[in-house]
């Protein structure tokens, strides 16, 4: 709420409205200003229209877009589905490529497999997005005509955005996870579990994989809170219609419905996504557990 | 330790020279152009297949549903297969437009203020209620209610009156010569009269009033993502050939061409002039005209009163070399206030770059290093941005200091509304209705509402009133040639180029219209196809 008070405020401070949008490089007649003034509330004094808004959304009326009149909540909904899909694809891409090569990585460290890897870590944060998506675009829609280029529909759409955003989001998993599992490996159970003889395998992923968790799941929490909030450049060079290119498009328009309805509906999702991270916790890492039970 | 250093040295070495390689040959080599192999037409039989989806991508999505309302040419566009006139333009080869009835069966001046008119019979919308005068009436009533628009095109009219359910007669407050081209423009569209009385003074607020008489219906709108219409089995008219026609809005200009190059959406539009060989190369149909959307920076008459000077920024600047190097060629140096095309359009001596001569009367006028606010909005026009920092160092090499303040549309629009705290502003104006009257007196007339220099000449007020109130073609004609002498000697404009309209489309596509006024007509496209 506090947020959303505070975007409020601060959307309402641009200036421009979403009147003057509509009529382009034309003035509105002064009738319908007046008359879109009170259809949507803006003639009230900023914090009486803060207490309106919150009323209806408590009632469960989101409003309407301003030029063109469609239910915002509708509307955020589908946006916040294709942005959770992609979400969800591109973070098992990020994790499945960043888990790997962390454990090559912190396998053997030092080793050239592990410096490649580094780069490659550094590099997939480094390298900007719209120019990893416009490569894959080129080659796999322009040249091989392989798959479509964007916008949303199956699987087939989600391939070039979620690995654009996948390839931009492993580095840093990687870089955690190999950090994270070295500081594990100097470990006494870690070397007397090597010292018994057990397998390789079994010692990187029963022993340092599970001791090293709790900083990995974090940072994916955490990409994945971001992504939850909308891919603003992925979603537009893919021309893919997430949450992020609707709340930023309705912001130059100062749709305030929408940007309102986006924002709030963002907000509840990234705070629901880090209490799951949170009670996450408690199933892999059992201390999470024990300290509970002692006090 | 060295040795690892160097290792790492040696990986990032290779990283760049492989970002370098795929670079290179995705992005700057230029494709072959495919060998053009010569047929003979008699060989060849062609034929002529109709379209079941026709897929379009514009810059911008609709900015309102309400057909009345809307301003801008993308809304427009796509309204404009939905909606229908009682007269529409049409566009010789040479681009020299002529109108004729479209909803109207025929019409007959009673006097020079009372006309006339009767409609089609037959004609339906789309909600199958018949079309009659009273919708007309309605529609007529309640567009400059709601919109800018309407109110300046059918400002002329003093009352509708219907005869019978097929007559009117529109009653005008003074002889109006441009009438017939008002009656062209989109915004003059006829709407339901119910439709009418639900909204009378706010803009339609749900798509299900999106009733007309055209070759489509509205089906879809998805914000952001598409505009779906479908063709309208009533329809009156010739019957399309296009089934469903889809509009994906798509503000990216590399995402919006690599989408045609994909294969995606069949007609890209606003084309950046830097693609068009390399798609041209790739065998798509790539069309350059001139819009009638000329490109100005208004220059605030009451911050700058001194003519001299507003003549000097207009020598300053070299305005050639902004449409051949900034626009890489797509636009044309400005010769008038209104585009060539424009019926009342007069030839004016272009002011010729002449940093000397405009230093020279910066001094005289005692200008020199005086501070310009200039605002400028960014992605509105082609290359606005840059243009206006091409004009601020211009302007600077003649002795004056410029701020440019670019601003993001919403914010400037509103500024260049509400405030009057800068000297320069760029704006575009594209004189829609093919008539000077619209390009020139809503612009120049002292008090007009897009008069935002602030410009004011009695002289110029008294011309642009008695070309309106004329309706011998020739007189209109020398009246406004008159008054763009004037205008363009007192220079309340930074007077730059005119606009070229820039599309592209599949290879075998035909028959797509592309109008000067920046609106593109997809209803009679097909596929042409040739057998052996």
């Amino acid at each position: 709420m506090i947020m959303l008070f505070v975007v409020f405020i601060l959307v309402k401070a641009l200036p421009g409205d979403p009147i003057t949008v509509m009529y382009g490089e034309f003035d509105p007649p002064p009738e319908v200003r007046k008359a879109l003034e009170e259809r949507l509330g803006l003639d009230r004094p900023l914090l009486v229209q803060y207490m309106l808004y919150v009323m209806r959304i408590l009632q469960g009326d989101w409003g309407k877009s301003v030029g063109t009149g469609e239910e915002v909540l509708r509307l955020v909904l589908r946006r916040f589905q294709a942005t959770l899909e992609l979400a969800v694809a591109s973070v098992a891409i990020a994790t499945f490529i960043g888990l790997s090569l962390a454990l090559i990585s912190a396998w053997r460290p030092n080793s050239l497999a592990d410096k490649i890897i580094r780069i490659a870590s550094v590099a997939s944060y480094s390298i900007p997005v719209f120019w990893w998506g416009l490569m894959l675009i080129l080659i796999f829609a322009v040249y091989l005509q392989l798959l479509p280029p964007g916008e949303r529909g199956g699987l087939k759409h989600l391939i070039l955005p979620a690995v654009t955003l996948g390839v931009v989001s492993f580095g840093m998993i990687a870089r955690v996870s190999r950090a994270s599992m070295l500081e594990v490996m100097t470990h006494d159970y870690v070397v007397a579990a090597r010292a018994r003889g057990l397998n390789e395998v079994k010692v990187l992923l029963s022993y340092v994989m599970r001791n090293a968790i709790v900083p990995i799941v974090t940072i994916i929490g955490l990409r994945f809170g971001v992504l939850m909030s909308g891919a603003v450049i992925t979603e537009t060079v893919f021309k893919y219609p997430g949450i992020g290119s609707m709340i930023y498009d309705s912001i130059l328009a100062r749709d305030y419905p929408v940007v309102f309805g986006g924002i709030l509906f963002v907000g509840i999702v990234v705070m629901t996504v880090n209490l799951l991270v949170d009670i996450l916790y408690y199933f892999v890492d059992p201390r999470v557990k024990l300290e509970k039970t002692r006090v | 330790m060295k040795s690892s250093r160097l290792t790492y040295i040696a990986l990032v070495l290779v990283a760049v020279v492989i970002i370098g390689m795929v670079g290179y040959f995705y992005f700057l080599r230029a494709p072959e152009a495919p060998p053009k192999v010569e047929t003979p037409l008699e060989e060849t039989p062609v034929t002529f297949k109709e379209i079941d989806v026709l897929k379009i991508s514009q810059r911008a999505d609709l900015s309102t549903i309400d057909v009345q309302v809307a301003t801008d040419a993308p809304t427009l566009s796509v309204l404009g297969h939905v909606y229908e006139t009682l007269f529409r333009v049409k566009f010789d080869e040479t681009g020299t437009p002529t109108f004729v009835p479209h909803l109207v069966e025929s019409y007959t001046k009673i006097n020079d203020t009372l006309w006339e008119f009767r409609l089609k019979s037959g004609v339906k919308f789309h909600d199958g209620k018949p079309l009659t005068a009273h919708d007309v009436k309605a529609s007529f009533e309640r567009g400059p209610q709601v919109g800018s628009l309407p109110r300046i095109l059918l400002g002329f009219i003093e009352e509708v009156q219907v005869v019978d359910n097929l007559t009117f007669r529109l009653v005008l407050k003074y002889p109006f010569g441009p009438m017939i081209a008002h009656l062209s423009h989109p915004s003059t569209a006829i709407i339901p009269a119910w439709v009418a009385e639900r909204f009378p003074n706010a803009p339609i607020d749900s798509t299900a009033y999106i009733i007309g008489t055209g070759p489509y219906r509205f089906v879809e709108y998805k914000k952001g993502e598409r505009t779906v219409l479908e063709v309208f089995a009533d329809y009156w008219g010739r019957k399309p050939t296009v089934k469903r026609i889809e509009w994906v809005p798509i503000p990216d200009d590399s995402t919006r061409v690599s989408f045609l190059e994909a294969g995606t959406v069949d007609i890209v539009t606003h084309v950046p002039p830097q693609f068009v060989n390399l798609l041209k190369d790739k065998g798509f149909q790539v069309v350059q005209i001139p819009s009638v959307r000329v490109i100005y920076i208004g220059i605030n008459v009451e911050r700058i009163p001194d003519a001299r000077v507003r003549q000097a920024l207009n020598l300053a600047v070299d305005k050639e070399a902004i449409v051949k190097h900034i626009l890489e060629g797509a636009g044309s140096v400005a010769s008038a206030p209104i585009h060539p095309s424009v019926f009342g359009y007069s030839k004016q001596t272009p002011y010729q770059y002449d940093a000397a001569k405009a230093r020279e009367a910066i001094r005289a006028a005692g200008w020199e290093g005086r501070e310009l606010v200039f605002i400028t909005p960014q992605g509105r026009y082609l290359k606005d941005r840059e243009i206006a920092e091409a004009v601020k160092a211009y302007l600077e090499a003649v002795g004056l200091r410029v701020k440019v303040e670019v601003m993001e549309w919403a914010a400037y629009i509103s500024r260049v509304t509400t405030q009057k705290d800068f000297d320069l502003f760029l704006l575009g104006w594209s004189t829609v209705t093919l008539d000077a009257d619209y390009g020139l007196y809503s612009l120049f007339r002292s008090g007009a509402p897009f008069n935002r220099m602030q410009y004011s000449n009695a002289e110029v007020d008294r011309l642009l009133d008695a070309a309106r109130a004329e309706s011998d073609l020739a007189k209109r004609a020398q009246l406004y040639a008159e008054a763009q002498r004037l205008i363009w000697q007192d220079a309340p404009w930074i007077f730059l180029h005119y606009e070229d309209i820039i599309v592209a489309f599949k290879p075998k596509l035909v028959d797509i219209e592309i109008q000067p006024i920046e609106r593109w007509i997809l209803t009679y496209a097909m596929v042409r196809e040739e057998s052996r």
